[in-house]
């Protein structure tokens, strides 16, 4: 592989975050050291039951950190829920806000936040940089090892009137510290482990792919590509193994550093468009559409493909780029069956009847932009329905 | 959804506008410009104002100084927050004063209190007023001092302190000097009333009589020297006295002066008097203000004969540079102590009290000479020792006079003339003066009319075309002399008036001169200078001269 240095002017935005074992344990020093007077814990259902969280937040209370929990999260979080979140943490005069759980629950944290200090509709801050007023302090633990939506300037909340995911894009959303702790993910079932591995392995292809990529996104892209590939499937089948957890958690952490800093493309557009309109889990989604944008994007960005290619342990020397591209296509559709993900858009209950639609409210997306080729309806439509 | 998200590429990745900014949030940053013009307004302040403001810990630690501060301690290059507020304090200030300070101030009693400054380098020490309040730094309590720079402040305080001491001491002194003076008006009063009553009496010879008499006149002539001192000190004081410059014969004054003193020297003392006259006088005619150069000479000459008892007294000059003259008066008398030959030019000073009542005079001669060299443009010292004689010696500045001047001085004739009935208008409210007048005049042979006010000898002049001259009161009831002088011009324009007054200040004299009249007898009127002018106005075609 020739080493090229990207000359062009690239930025790299990054809260600052803590890994390890144990880095959970420090959320309340990190609530004190923010400031934190009354927090308002984000939060779901299912992590509320999980051992450790009662230790995070009985750990407040030994802190004599005053918190409320807001729990009303639900996966692709609705713009309901961010201003109920709102109005919960104004009601109790809150003051930090404390996320613990996967993507959907730290992007309704950080809706969350954007309304209680900006005092207007979560719909109102679509789009880039349209957020006025900084948030409050936010501290995120990460219970997933996929969104990265801890170290990320990405917001996606579920705008339910009109059926999409609308998203809010601004370094004012990056959380100011992320305790990323590879002990909770130990409490994942496979399937989610699975769906969220598989995102953490899109945002590292998007990342690497993408026309903002710069040296800093393509070292953690790759990284993050080969460790995922390597190690995914040990923690589907062995959930408890915590050097396992670490090293996707690891993965995770740098996919969500090299697309927070060089965005996202179709696979992600696609994947919010379907996700808006039938609710279906973004990862799931993710993992069906990977092979077919790699399909769709390969010859737009063909080194950054046989890079790839390479780095998943696919022999590229001496192939031609048609060939590199049907094995990494057929190997991306292998990897994701083995994970256990083996549905299709037909089986998820999409019929070619609504492709125009999705096809329509994906090309509305702001992952597009970075995306090596400039999609169109027809494209999208395509896709879609090779998909199905 | 219709937006083209690709125009947004730059922004989501972080280069687009306002990119460079601090912050991403556009309110945000418009409030850090805002709070940074702040600030620097809030430094420009703190750094324009005159005053020292330091902010010291609870311990007396500088955590910050403005510009001014700085300047004041000399910080320039230095870490301010090295120092402590006692290494920039003079070793004579209390540490238990200042720390007292501190925690009355941190009581919420702010204090105004002074402290000398020692800057962090030299040798200097600063006054300064200091405003102590107690505040917050970096959220710990803290001590805000405002420090006034009080040099200008001191140094005036200093000289008001002076100048209440002078003041005092002028007081003091006045009260020596009216102690002096009363004992200096009662003396010749003494004199004149005494000997007057002694002149009633009948059984006195002739002798004693003309004796007594030259001690009335003496005791008079003595008294209106006092009196002349005192409007002329007066004048002094009030910054009127201003130089009236006229062509002056040198030597003819100096030979008047000369003449003048050599006869007043007592008889009992065995003193002579020389005048250092030039054989080749280097300088004949200057202009100067003449009065005030021959008083100088009086002044310091009458000084020479009262302090001196044996030996001489010399006078003279010499010309030092084309236009500064040196005058010297030497005695061979008392002399004057050392720490007296400074205080003895100032007002109401002699140097010693005591001897002013042996000696008179009422301690302004030497003030009123000083004060006349300085207007004359020179300078007045003395060198003196105790038994060991004065020499007293100033310099004049003087100009010469463009052309030779012929000298109109006339040698005063005091010889009478006689007069053939002339009529002679005197307008003189006040008998006794009128009395004076028509005793020296009327044997004489003159016939004199009396107005007793302004009015009245406008009527005499209307009715009476032989007068020959009027002798005009100035300060007369009804109507005064001035405004008599003009009703009399529109009557007879060519009818000599002659002013006799006893305002005999300059400006009243030029006023005399302004408002037209042909001359002017001072009071007391002297004999000689009555009848120069009768001379002058009346006997102007016979043949008595």
């Amino acid at each position: 592989m020739k080493e090229k240095v990207k000359l062009e002017l690239r930025k790299f935005v990054a809260p600052e975050y803590i890994f390890g074992d144990g880095a959970r344990a420090l959320a309340s020093d990190y609530c004190r050291k923010l400031g934190g007077i009354k927090v308002c814990l984000v939060t779901d259902p299912i992590v509320m039951k999980q051992s450790w969280f009662s230790e995070i937040a009985d750990d407040l209370n030994l802190k004599g950190i005053e918190y409320t929990v807001f729990s009303s999260v639900t996966p692709n979080p609705r713009d309901k829920e961010v201003m109920e979140g709102a109005a919960h943490f104004n009601n109790h005069a809150c003051n930090l806000l404390l996320a613990v759980g996967g993507g959907s629950v730290i992007d309704c944290a950080k809706g969350i936040g954007i309304v209680a200090t900006n005092r207007d509709d979560i719909t109102r801050f679509e789009g880039v940089d349209m957020i006025r007023r900084p948030l409050p302090p936010m501290v995120c633990i990460p219970t997933t090892s996929g969104s990265s939506a801890d170290v990320s300037q990405f917001a996606i909340i579920n705008k339910i009137s009109e059926r999409y995911k609308m998203a809010i894009i601004s370094k004012s959303i990056v959380p100011d510290i992320a305790l990323i702790d590879p002990y909770v993910l130990t409490t994942m079932d496979s399937f989610l482990t699975a769906c969220t591995g598989i995102d953490a392995l899109s945002h590292a292809f998007e990342a690497y792919v993408s026309n903002a990529s710069s040296n800093f996104t393509d070292l953690f892209a790759l990284e993050a590509i080969r460790l995922i590939n390597d190690n995914l499937y040990d923690t589907i089948t062995t959930p408890d193994d915590l050097e396992a957890r670490g090293k996707i958690m690891l993965a995770s952490l740098y996919a969500g550093l090299a697309f927070s800093n060089a965005s996202l493309g179709c696979v992600h557009s696609l994947a919010h468009s379907l996700g808006g309109y039938l609710d279906l889990p973004h990862g799931e989604c993710n993992a069906i559409l990977l092979p077919h944008v790699i399909g769709y994007n390969f010859y737009a960005a063909p080194d950054e493909y046989t890079n790839i290619a390479s780095t998943l342990g696919i022999e590229t020397n001496g192939k031609s780029q048609t060939e590199i591209k049907e094995s990494l296509t057929q190997y991306m559709f292998d990897f994701t069956h083995r994970m256990g993900i083996t549905s299709t858009l037909t089986s998820k209950g999409i019929t070619s009847e609504i492709i125009p639609t999705l096809a329509s409210k994906a090309l509305g997306d702001p992952c597009n932009a970075t995306n090596p080729r400039t999609p169109s309806q027809k494209d999208f439509e395509i896709i879609l329905s090779e998909a199905l | 959804m219709t937006v083209d998200w690709r125009k947004y590429r730059e922004k989501i990745i972080g280069l687009g506008e306002n990119s460079f900014q601090k912050s991403y949030y556009p309110d945000l940053q418009e409030k850090i410009t805002e709070l940074e013009m702040a600030r620097l307004y809030l430094a420009t302040l703190i750094n324009s104002t005159s005053d020292s403001i330091l902010i010291l810990d609870l311990n007396g630690k500088l955590l910050f100084l403005n510009d001014q501060a700085r300047l004041l301690i000399k910080a320039s290059d230095k870490d301010e927050k090295e120092y402590n507020v006692y290494d920039i304090l003079s070793d004579s200030e209390n540490t238990g004063d200042i720390s007292s300070a501190f925690n009355g101030v941190l009581n919420n009693i702010p204090r105004t209190i002074e402290w000398k400054i020692k800057p962090l380098e030299g040798d200097m020490i600063i006054p300064v007023q200091v405003s102590l309040s107690k505040t917050a730094w970096y959220g710990e309590t803290a001590i805000i001092a405002i420090l006034r720079d009080f040099t200008e402040r001191k140094h005036y305080e200093e000289e008001l302190i002076a100048a209440r001491e002078m003041a005092e001491e002028n007081d003091r002194l006045k009260s020596l000097f009216l102690a002096n003076l009363s004992h200096e008006i009662r003396t010749p009063m003494n004199a004149i009333l005494g000997f007057t009553e002694i002149l009633r009496s009948q059984d006195i010879s002739h002798e004693e009589r003309e004796g007594y008499f030259d001690i009335v006149k003496t005791s008079g002539e003595h008294l209106l020297s006092i009196i002349n001192d005192i409007i002329e000190i007066s004048r002094i004081e009030a910054g009127q006295a201003v130089m009236h410059a006229s062509v002056t014969n040198l030597n003819h004054l100096l030979e008047d002066v000369y003449n003048s003193l050599r006869i007043t020297i007592p008889k009992e003392k065995s003193l002579d008097i020389r005048l250092l006259r030039h054989d080749h006088p280097p300088v004949e005619s200057i202009i100067t203000d003449e009065v005030k150069l021959k008083q100088i000479l009086v002044n310091l000459l009458n000084n020479a004969i009262k302090f001196t008892d044996t030996g001489h007294i010399t006078f003279g000059y010499e010309l030092i540079g084309d236009n500064t003259l040196k005058f010297t008066v030497t005695d061979t008398g008392a002399g004057i102590d050392s720490k007296y030959q400074k205080i003895i030019f100032e007002r109401f000073r002699q140097a010693d009290s005591d001897l002013t009542i042996k000696k008179g005079g009422s301690g302004l001669g030497l003030a009123i000479s000083k004060a006349y060299v300085e207007l004359l443009g020179g300078s007045i010292a003395v060198a003196s020792a105790p038994g060991k004689g004065s020499v007293f010696t100033f310099t004049i500045t003087f100009q010469k006079p463009m052309k030779q001047y012929i000298s109109q001085t006339k040698e005063s004739d005091t010889n009478v003339v006689k007069g053939e009935n002339e009529v002679i208008l005197i307008a003189e409210d006040d008998f006794y003066n009128y009395l004076y007048i028509e005793k020296l005049v009327g044997p004489n042979n003159y016939n004199l009319i009396r107005a007793c006010n302004g009015k009245e000898a406008v009527d005499y002049c209307n009715k009476n075309k032989n007068i020959k001259l009027v002798l005009m009161d100035i300060k007369m009831p009804v109507m005064n002399g001035y405004e008599a002088l003009m009703k009399i011009r529109e009557i007879n324009s060519d009818l000599p008036v002659v002013a006799q007054t006893a305002y005999a200040l300059p400006e009243d004299l030029t006023r005399i001169k302004q408002e037209g009249f042909d001359g002017y007898l001072l009071k007391p009127i002297r004999k000689n200078e009555l009848f120069d002018i009768i001379r002058k106005y009346v006997n102007t075609d016979n043949g008595n001269e």
